[in-house]
């Protein structure tokens, strides 16, 4: 886990990608955000809001299908992540909108 | 008439005189709250009624 | 000259802005503290030269706005061509940071970036090559920390020095057609990993962001639904004990003691003088005022501890635990951030609620914020708490808690009556790295809101207590009222008739109603009234609460029982805010509707409330429904028979819409 997570700041991003989606296949199916475990980091995969706007919102904040997020704690309505170098509360919808 | 009189005469009108003036002052600036810190930046000063935005001050 | 601060939010433009032109504008740990854009005269000892102007403009992400007030921030830059830009970058956040930064160098406006929070960065082992960033950028760049004002005179120098050149840009958007969305989603794609490659060369970090810090185990609790809505509650609780009950009054009670020698020194100098020059200078100016300030250490006390909370960045972990239940009511969390600034001043909490961006919502939040009471209301509950409940700090606590659960049912009747349909809202709000709050910071705070009190006691609340003075000593044929005709005075003709609606409250008498009435102007005049018109300055008097435990002189003088007493306080606390913020609120909400829906709303909640207190409490205390039961209740009825009639009418027009936007989007699927 460590090793993923310092490559994925290093400068080559491809293999970072390789090694966390390679994580995140183990499981299998597609997972969302709420089904995620805390503490690791994810590839995300698709992101459905089903609203541009919100869509374009969460890009600009670097949160896109292709770049890494971290989970950092779960509750049963929201959920703390690390997305670039930054700390966010997502709420439920939007947890459930991030596929990973 | 004695003399704290016309002095409290004095002091009444120059008081008023000056919280008028004041107060006069901020209006014409198109402060809407008197002694609001915000004054500056509030919205009843900074919306435009004519185009519906709030100006950005570099109108002024 | 003009210098635009522009960058993401909290990142630290208005920190800079204060340092540079000496302002005290608002700051605060989290993201859309500003919500306006500013501008004043950088300092001449900075810039070298008096004609620079910096503007102070809202956080942005990016150029494409989101939220109302980043859009105040692109059409800024885009339009109103500044000098030159400042773009200051959260150091702690480059990869985020910098996908702005290549928009704005885009625009061909001389640019430098300072590269703000390098102290944080310091403490967590990260580096960045500044010059080899400025290379990567084109663009000079400097380190810089806001909050000690390192840095900043290069940073304004080089921006100066660079007024009037041409910015190139490292990163040119390929020419693309801005309606296509999957081309814009590409460009966006092509830039951001044309950032993630600068960053990857330039920075290098020690402990990685993704790493779990012990400030993460603090936040967990924060936001966990039940143990951080009782940390909020204690710490609501703490301010106000202290505030109120503890320190506060503590100062108070020395200052009061002043103001009323004073006072006494005042009406002994003037003891052969016509009386009416006594009342008016005595107790209408030195008095009223007198009262007014009086509640100054209060405050101040209280500003000083918001502030404090403010700096440290718990305001966006309440955010963060109240989105549940503000979306369960048809808010969002977002409408937090309005509440909380509402204990300072409800003018700011209104103006913040631009960063909320759903129109509905942002109305409503706009519509329901001022219930919690603000800075003015203290001295207000501060009396009442005093006089009737023996300066108990529960009261203030009480008062701030209605004022949430009235947010929740006026929340939940805007749902009802705008047949709200349920719609995606999505919540997502930044929780910036704890800091240390700066005690120097929240004092400055503090004696800048102290100034604007005494400002507005010295002016507004003056001529106010003067006019009311005036109009209760003379009689309509401007002869002095004689004693024990005082109800003959032109105020008590005209707060007479008001009186009368409010006898199923409980405090029917021409006094207390021209004292709400005051409240309009300024919520502080209700306290200068009653000083003027009882007679009374010494509100706070701790010797005196200790020995009397509550039935004091003034509570004796306003005749109110402490059942009375609360509804009076509520019904002032309730009601519509004063003036300025209802204007505040007619511009933020652009919509006549909702503005008198608001005004109806308010007034309609501070006299239910009043009624409630009023006669379940007597009934309670003696075993009967208050005088004016029936009257009351009449009203209330009312009051709920035009909700009714008002929400049958916006749904039937809702409906009306929605067919239409049903009827559009198909005809737009089948072009």
């Amino acid at each position: 886990m460590e090793l993923t997570m310092k490559s994925l700041f290093k400068a080559d991003e491809k293999t970072a990608a390789k090694e966390t989606s390679a994580v995140a296949e183990e499981k299998k199916d597609n997972i969302t955000l709420l089904d995620a475990e805390p503490g690791k980091t994810y590839i995300i995969k698709e992101i459905n809001t089903e609203d541009d706007e919100m869509n374009s919102f969460l890009f600009r904040l670097g949160c896109y299908p292709g770049e890494p997020i971290t989970l950092i704690s779960k509750k049963r309505k929201s959920c703390i992540v690390v997305i670039k170098d930054g700390r966010y509360n997502l709420d439920q919808l939007l947890s459930e909108a991030i596929v990973l | 008439m004695n003399t704290a009189t016309i002095i409290a005469i004095i002091a009444i009108a120059v008081i008023l005189g000056l919280a008028i003036r004041y107060i006069y002052k901020e209006k014409k600036k198109g402060t809407k709250c008197i002694g609001c810190p915000y004054a500056d930046s509030c919205p009843s000063k900074m919306f435009d009624p004519d185009t519906g935005k709030y100006r950005c001050g570099h109108s002024k | 000259m003009r210098i635009a601060f522009a960058g993401n939010p909290n990142s630290g433009k208005t920190t800079m802005y204060n340092a540079l032109t000496g302002r005290s504008e608002k700051v605060g740990n989290w993201g859309g503290v500003t919500v306006g854009s500013k501008e004043y005269t950088i300092k001449k000892e900075i810039a070298g030269r008096d004609d620079v102007i910096a503007v102070d403009l809202p956080g942005a992400y990016s150029m494409s706005p989101f939220t109302p007030e980043e859009g105040i921030t692109s059409e800024y830059v885009r339009t109103a061509n500044p000098d030159a830009i400042v773009n200051i970058v959260d150091a702690t956040n480059l990869s985020r940071s910098l996908f702005f930064t290549t928009q704005l160098l885009e625009l061909g406006i001389p640019v430098v970036v300072a590269l703000n929070k390098g102290d944080i960065n310091e403490k967590e082992g990260t580096k960045i090559d500044t010059a080899k960033l400025s290379a990567k950028l084109g663009c000079p760049v400097f380190d810089t920390i806001s909050i000690e004002q390192k840095g900043l005179d290069e940073v304004i120098k080089t921006a100066i020095s660079l007024a009037g050149t041409t910015q190139k840009a490292p990163y040119l958007q390929a020419d693309i057609n801005l309606h296509d969305k999957a081309a814009v989603d590409k460009e966006d794609r092509k830039r951001y990993e044309f950032v993630n490659n600068i960053v990857a060369d330039v920075e290098t970090r020690k402990q990685l962001s993704a790493e779990a810090t012990k400030a993460d185990t603090v936040d967990n609790v924060l936001t966990n639904p039940i143990a951080g809505i009782l940390v909020f509650a204690a710490v609501m609780w703490f301010v106000f004990w202290v505030s109120q009950a503890w320190l506060g009054p503590l100062v108070a009670d020395w200052l009061v003691g002043w103001i009323e020698t004073f006072q006494e020194w005042v009406a002994a100098q003037l003891e052969n003088s016509p009386p009416i020059l006594s009342a008016l200078l005595a107790d209408g100016i030195v008095g009223g005022v007198g009262a007014v300030v009086g509640f100054l250490p209060l405050v101040m006390v209280m500003y000083f501890l918001i502030a404090l909370l403010e700096d440290c960045g718990y305001m966006a972990r309440v955010s963060a635990v109240m989105d549940p239940i503000f979306k369960r009511v048809g808010l969002s969390g977002k409408s937090v951030i309005p509440v909380v600034i509402g204990t300072g001043c409800g003018i700011p909490a209104i103006m913040a609620c631009r960063t909320i961006r759903d129109e509905r919502e942002r109305r409503a939040t706009t519509m329901l914020t001022t219930f919690i009471p603000c800075g003015a209301k203290i001295p207000v509950i501060a009396l009442f708490a005093g006089a009737f409940f023996a300066g108990a700090s529960w009261v203030s606590l009480l008062s701030y808690f209605l004022g949430l659960v009235l947010i929740f049912l006026g929340a939940l009747l805007i749902k009802g009556i705008t047949g709200y349909k349920y719609r995606k809202s999505f919540f997502i709000m930044e929780l910036p790295k704890w800091k240390a709050p700066s005690l120097k910071f929240a004092f400055k705070m503090m004696m800048e809101r102290a100034r604007a009190y005494i400002v507005k006691a010295a002016t507004i609340i003056l001529v106010c207590n003067t006019v009311v003075q005036v109009m209760q000593s003379f009689n309509w044929h401007f002869q002095p009222v004689e004693e024990g005709a005082e109800s003959t005075s032109i105020l008590a003709s005209i707060a007479s008739p008001f009186a009368v609606l409010l006898i199923p409250l409980g405090f029917g008498v021409w006094q207390l109603a021209a004292a709400a009435i005051t409240g309009f102007i300024a919520k502080e005049n209700v306290v200068g009234t009653l000083a003027v018109v009882y007679g009374l300055t010494a509100f706070i008097d701790t010797e005196e609460l200790a020995m009397t435990g509550g039935a004091n002189t003034v509570a004796m003088t306003m005749g109110l029982t402490s059942v009375t007493a609360l509804a009076y306080l509520f019904f002032n606390l309730y009601t519509p805010p004063c003036f300025a913020a209802i204007g505040a609120m007619n511009s933020e909400m652009k919509s006549k509707g909702w503005l008198w829906g608001a005004i109806g709303l308010q007034l309609g909640t501070g006299y239910t409330i009043a009624f409630l207190v009023n006669q379940f409490g007597t009934l309670f205390t003696e075993g009967h429904f208050a005088a004016g039961f029936v009257p009351g209740l009449i009203a209330v009825l009312c009051m709920v028979a035009a909700l009714v009639l008002i929400a049958k009418k916006v749904r039937a027009h809702f409906d009306e819409q929605y067919e239409l936007h049903a009827k559009s989007s198909k005809e737009g699927a089948a072009a």
